[in-house]
C-alpha cells in the first residue's frame, strides 16, 4: 500500500524534531537562509520586484509584515510574495541540484512573514525553514524527473508546500490541519517553465510563498483541503508527474536531511551553466583577450539547452538563460554577477559577436556539474579545460567565506556595513532571540535618518 | 511538443480579438444568456455567502484600509483580490452554478468575481460590466473549449484551469490593458492555474473559481504596471503543459461570431451536473410511489461519468453530498425535491435517507448522453416502477425558462437578504441601460444595521 504522504510530511512539518538535526543540517538551513536574504535586499529595486511592490500594495491592506530592502510593510502573504520575487529575481539564489529546485526564495519569506506575526525565536525560524525546504525537495525528488519533463517548473510547484509547511509549523498547526494546509496548496502548485525569461519566472516562488501562507492561515482557522492532495486519485503526483515515487518522499524522514544538498550559485544566472562559466573562466589564461577567439565548443549535459537554449538574449533576463552568454561573460569578464546579466550587457555588440560563435555540443555521458571547453583562437591553436564539479556543487561546495563574499556583491551597495550584520546574524540563526530582527536588519535605511556606515 | 507555425502568435491574436469585441454591442442572443449567467450567479453567490468556509476566509483576509470592494451577501469589504476570492467561493459552493456542457466549466464564478473586483473601481459602466462579464466567460469557455478533453482527463477541473485565464481578460478589459498588456495578463494567470480533482467535496475545490479570479486580477493589475508573462501557446506553456493536446481553432476562430456563452446552461438542482438527469428521474418517480418503505432495490442506469464523478455512497459532509448520485437519489424519491435542504448534514444521517442511498445501484450505460438516466425501482411484492429521462431539466434540450430561473434566484437570495430578489432581478435586466454597477452592488449589499454588527 502507498505511503499517506499528505499526512505523513504534515505530521513531520509540525512535529517535534527528533533526533535533533545534525549540526551540518542546521548549518545548511542556516546558509539557505544567509545566502536568500542579501538577495531580496539587493533586488528591491528592480523592475520585476518594484511592480510587485507597487501591485500588491495597491490592494491596499493593514501593514503588518516587512518587505526586505524597502521596508515597506504589507500583509504577510504579500509581503512573502514580494521577498519571494526578489529572491529569485536574478536567479542567483540557492538550488538543489537533483532537482533544480530553488527552495529558498519561496520557503524563507514564508517562513519570515509568519515570524513576524508570531514573535519566534531565531532557532523556531530555522527549525520552520528546514521542515519547509525537506518537504518541497522530498516532493520534488519524488515527481521527478517526469514533472520536470513534463514542463513544470519546480521552484514553483514543490515551493507551495514548503512554504505552507515552513507557515503552518510557525503557526502551531496540529498534523490535522497541516494536512489541510498541503491539500490546499497541492490543488494550486503550479507554475510554467514557459514563465524562463520573463517577470513571471520570479513571480513563481513570490506566489508559492504567498499561496503558503495563506493555506497555513486558512488551514489554521478550520478551512479543509484534500487531506490526500498529494498522493491521491486525480492528485499532485498523479497529474503532474507519470510515475511518481511516493516512497522517497517519505523515506526516512526526519532521519535525513536533503537541505544539506542544497547549493548556492557563485554566478547570477541558471545553476546547469555554471560548469560552462566555469570552464570558460578556466579559458582566460591561457586567452586573455577575447577577440582573439574564432570559435567555442562547450560540451555540457543535455538539460543546458532544456533551460538555457537562448541564443540572442535581447534583455538581462533573458541573458540569465542564454548558455552561451553565460560563456561569453565568463570568459572576457572572469565574473557572472549581476552586472553580466544587465540589460545593457545584454545586447553589448562585443558580446554579441562573441556569443555568436559558441556552438553547444550535448552529451548524457556528462554530469550535470560538469562540462568540457575548447576554444580556437584566431592563430590556430585550440585550448581546452575541463570542469570536473562546477564551484558551488555538491562536489565543491561554496565556503561560508564565499557565501559572505557573494553576499557583499550584491547587497552591500545597498545596505553597506549592515549587510554583515545581517549575514551573521543568519548565519547564526539558532542563537538570534527574536527571529524578527532580521526583517530590521534586512532594511535599507535612507542616509541621514540612521548611519548606513556605523 | 512545440508549437507549430500556425499556432505562434495564439495568445497575442486571441487578445486582438477580444479587444475587438470591447466596446461593441454584444447580439442580443448573446446579451440575454449573458444577463441570465449574471443573475443565476449573483443568486448563487448571495446564497452561499454564509457559508462556514466563506467566514473562514474573512476571518483570514487582511483588512483593507481603503475601504475595499464588495462582496455579495456580506457587509464586509475586502480588497479586490481576497474580495475576488471569496465572491468565486461563495458563487462555486452549492454546486449551483451554471454549467457550460461540453466543457464542463462554471464560467459566471470567476467571471462575476473578477468584474465586481475591478468595475466598480474603473468606473464601468453596466453595459461595460455586462460586456466585460461576457467576455470572461467567453475567454474561459474558448480556452476550455482548445483543451477539451485532453485536460479534465489528465485531471483537472476545468473550471480552474481556466478561471483565471477568463478573469485575467475581463479585469483587463476594465482596467483598459491593451492587448500586449492583456497576452501578459493572461500569461501570469496561465502559469499559476489550480484545480486538481482531488480537490472534490473539500472547501479548497468549492475556491477553484475564487481563486482563480484573484489570480486572474492579481495578473491584471500586475500587467497594467508592465509585468511580464509568457504565451499560452509557448513551449513548455499552458497548453502544452495542462493538455498535451490543444485545437488552436477552438480558442480563436469566429471570435465574436461563435460563442461558447450562447451555450452555459443553469442547474436546477444544487451538485455535481452528471447526476441531474437522475435526479430528475427520481423526482418523477417519487410522485408513482405510495410509500418509501416499500423501496427493496435502486438501479439507476447513467452515462459513465456518473460513476466517475459522483459515485460517494456515504457522504460525509453536505460539500460531498454535492458530488454523490446516491444520496441525491435517495433524498429525491423521498422529497420529491433536491434542493440545498436535502444537502444539509441531518439528512445525509437520516435512517430513511441512509436506507436508500444503501440501496441504490450505479450502472453505467456506453451509449447513454450525459444528460440521460433511467432508474428502476424494485418494490415489495415484486413491483417496480421505471422512468426514462431522455434530456435532464437546465441542459440544453430543455433549458430553464427566465422565470424558473427567477424563481431559483429567490430561494437562494431569501435566506440571505430577504424581500431582495425583485430588486437584483430588476438590476440585472437594467445593467445594459445602467451607468455603473451600483444597481447590482445595492442589490446585493446587506442593509447598514447589518454591515455596523460587523
Amino acid at each position: 500500500m502507498s505511503p499517506a504522504v499528505t499526512a505523513e510530511l504534515a505530521a513531520f512539518a509540525v512535529g517535534p524534531l527528533d533526533p535533533r538535526p545534525a549540526e551540518e543540517v542546521l548549518h545548511a538551513g542556516e546558509r539557505t537562509v544567509a545566502n536568500a536574504l542579501p538577495l531580496a535586499v539587493a533586488a528591491a529595486e528592480l523592475p520585476a520586484t518594484r511592480i510587485a511592490l507597487e501591485t500588491v500594495a495597491e490592494l491596499g491592506n493593514e501593514p503588518e509584515a516587512t518587505v526586505l530592502g524597502s521596508g515597506r510593510r504589507l500583509s504577510p502573504q504579500w509581503a512573502a510574495f514580494v521577498n519571494g520575487v526578489a529572491i529569485h529575481v536574478e536567479d542567483f539564489d540557492d538550488t538543489h541540484l537533483e532537482t533544480v529546485i530553488h527552495p529558498g526564495a519561496p520557503v524563507v519569506p514564508a517562513a519570515l512573514a509568519m515570524a513576524e506575526r508570531t514573535g519566534c525565536s531565531g532557532l523556531e525560524l530555522l527549525e520552520a525553514v528546514l521542515v519547509g525546504v525537506e518537504v518541497a525537495l522530498r516532493i520534488g525528488i519524488g515527481v521527478s524527473p517526469s514533472h520536470f519533463d513534463r514542463g513544470w517548473h519546480l521552484t514553483a510547484t514543490t515551493g507551495h508546500f514548503g512554504a505552507a509547511a515552513a507557515a503552518g509549523r510557525l503557526l502551531g498547526l496540529d498534523a490535522a490541519a497541516m494536512a489541510n494546509g498541503l491539500g490546499i496548496v497541492a490543488t494550486q502548485a503550479a507554475g510554467l517553465q514557459a514563465a524562463l525569461g520573463t517577470m513571471t519566472k520570479p513571480f513563481h516562488p513570490g506566489k508559492a510563498a504567498a499561496n503558503g501562507v495563506e493555506a497555513a492561515l486558512l488551514a489554521a482557522a478550520g478551512f479543509t483541503g484534500p487531506v490526500d492532495g498529494i498522493e491521491g486519485r486525480r492528485g499532485f503526483a498523479e497529474v503532474t508527474c507519470a510515475d511518481p515515487d511516493l516512497e522517497a518522499m517519505v523515506a526516512r524522514l526526519g532521519e535525513s536531511w536533503h537541505v544539506t544538498d542544497n547549493a548556492f550559485k557563485p554566478y547570477a544566472c541558471g545553476i546547469v551553466s555554471h560548469p560552462a562559466i566555469d570552464a570558460a573562466i578556466a579559458l582566460r589564461d591561457a586567452i586573455p583577450d577575447p577577440a582573439a577567439v574564432a570559435e567555442i565548443e562547450v560540451e555540457v549535459n543535455p538539460v543546458v539547452l532544456d533551460v538555457m537554449g537562448v541564443e540572442d538574449p535581447v534583455d538581462g533576463l533573458q541573458s540569465k538563460f542564454s548558455v552561451y552568454h553565460c560563456v561569453a561573460v565568463g570568459l572576457s569578464d572572469g565574473a557572472a554577477g549581476p552586472d553580466q546579466y544587465s540589460d545593457a550587457r545584454a545586447v553589448d555588440a562585443a558580446t554579441r559577436e562573441l556569443r555568436a560563435k559558441v556552438t553547444v555540443r550535448l552529451d548524457p555521458a556528462i554530469a550535470r556539474d560538469e562540462a568540457r571547453i575548447a576554444a580556437r583562437t584566431a592563430d590556430g591553436s585550440v585550448h581546452r579545460r575541463h570542469v570536473e564539479h562546477a564551484t558551488g556543487s555538491a562536489g565543491r561546495p561554496m565556503s561560508d567565506a564565499e557565501l559572505r563574499a557573494k553576499a557583499r556583491l550584491v547587497a552591500a551597495p545597498s545596505l553597506g556595513d549592515r549587510l554583515d550584520d545581517l549575514f551573521d546574524a543568519a548565519l547564526g540563526l539558532r542563537r538570534l532571540e527574536r527571529a524578527a530582527t532580521l526583517a530590521q536588519l534586512g532594511t535599507v535605511v535612507a542616509a541621514g535618518v540612521e548611519g548606513v556606515g556605523r | 511538443m512545440r508549437a507549430l507555425a500556425s499556432e505562434q502568435g495564439a495568445t497575442a491574436a486571441f487578445c486582438e480579438g477580444l479587444l475587438g469585441l470591447w466596446g461593441r454591442p454584444l447580439p442580443a442572443p448573446v446579451e440575454r444568456e449573458a444577463s441570465r449567467s449574471l443573475l443565476n450567479v449573483l443568486g448563487v453567490a448571495v446564497g452561499g455567502s454564509r457559508h462556514e468556509s466563506v467566514e473562514i476566509l474573512l476571518a483570514v483576509a487582511p483588512r483593507p484600509r481603503d475601504g475595499g470592494v464588495t462582496v455579495p451577501g456580506r457587509p464586509e469589504r475586502l480588497d479586490p483580490y481576497y474580495a475576488a476570492m471569496a465572491t468565486g467561493l461563495a458563487a462555486h459552493l452549492d454546486d449551483f452554478d451554471d454549467t457550460h456542457l461540453e466543457t464542463v466549466v462554471h464560467p459566471g464564478a470567476a467571471a462575476l468575481s473578477a468584474v465586481l473586483a475591478v468595475g466598480p473601481r474603473a468606473g464601468a459602466s453596466g453595459p461595460a460590466a455586462l460586456l466585460a462579464f461576457a467576455l470572461a466567460c467567453e475567454a474561459q469557455l474558448r480556452v476550455a473549449a482548445a483543451i477539451t478533453p485532453w485536460n479534465f482527463d489528465a485531471g483537472w477541473q476545468v473550471t480552474g484551469t481556466v478561471g483565471g485565464i477568463g478573469a485575467a481578460a475581463g479585469a483587463a478589459l476594465l482596467l483598459g490593458l491593451d492587448a500586449e498588456a492583456m497576452a501578459n495578463a493572461l500569461g501570469i494567470a496561465a502559469s499559476e492555474t489550480l484545480g486538481l480533482r482531488v480537490a472534490h467535496g473539500t472547501m479548497i475545490k468549492a475556491s477553484h473559481p475564487g481563486k482563480a479570479a484573484a489570480n486572474g486580477v492579481l495578473a491584471a493589475l500586475l500587467a497594467r504596471r508592465g509585468f511580464s508573462g509568457p504565451a499560452l501557446e509557448a513551449p513548455r506553456g499552458y497548453f502544452e503543459v495542462l493538455s498535451g493536446e490543444w485545437v488552436p481553432a477552438r480558442l480563436g476562430d469566429e471570435l465574436g461570431l461563435r460563442w461558447e456563452l450562447s451555450l452555459n446552461t443553469y442547474k436546477p438542482y444544487p451538485g455535481g451536473i452528471v447526476s441531474h438527469p437522475a435526479i430528475d428521474a427520481a423526482i418523477a418517480l417519487a410522485a408513482q410511489l405510495p410509500d418509501p418503505g416499500a423501496i427493496e432495490s435502486i438501479l439507476v442506469r447513467c452515462h459513465p461519468l456518473v460513476l466517475e464523478l459522483t459515485a460517494d455512497p456515504a457522504p460525509a459532509d453536505p460539500l460531498r453530498a454535492r458530488f454523490s448520485t446516491p444520496h441525491a437519489v435517495a433524498v429525491g424519491l423521498l422529497d420529491g425535491e433536491v434542493g440545498v435542504a436535502q444537502l444539509e448534514a441531518e439528512r445525509l444521517v437520516d435512517p430513511a435517507v441512509v436506507r436508500l442511498r444503501d440501496l441504490v445501484e450505479l450502472r453505467p450505460e456506453r451509449g447513454y448522453e450525459r444528460d440521460e438516466a433511467e432508474i428502476e425501482v424494485g418494490l415489495a411484492g415484486g413491483f417496480s416502477r421505471t422512468h426514462h429521462v431522455e434530456h435532464a431539466r437546465g441542459g440544453l434540450a430543455r433549458p430553464l425558462s427566465d422565470a424558473e430561473l427567477a424563481r431559483k434566484v429567490e430561494t437562494l437570495v431569501e435566506p440571505v437578504l430577504p424581500g431582495r430578489t425583485p430588486g437584483l432581478v430588476g438590476a440585472v435586466a437594467d445593467l445594459g441601460g445602467a451607468a455603473s454597477l451600483d444597481g447590482i452592488l445595492a442589490a446585493v449589499t446587506p442593509p447598514r444595521a447589518d454591515r455596523g454588527a460587523a
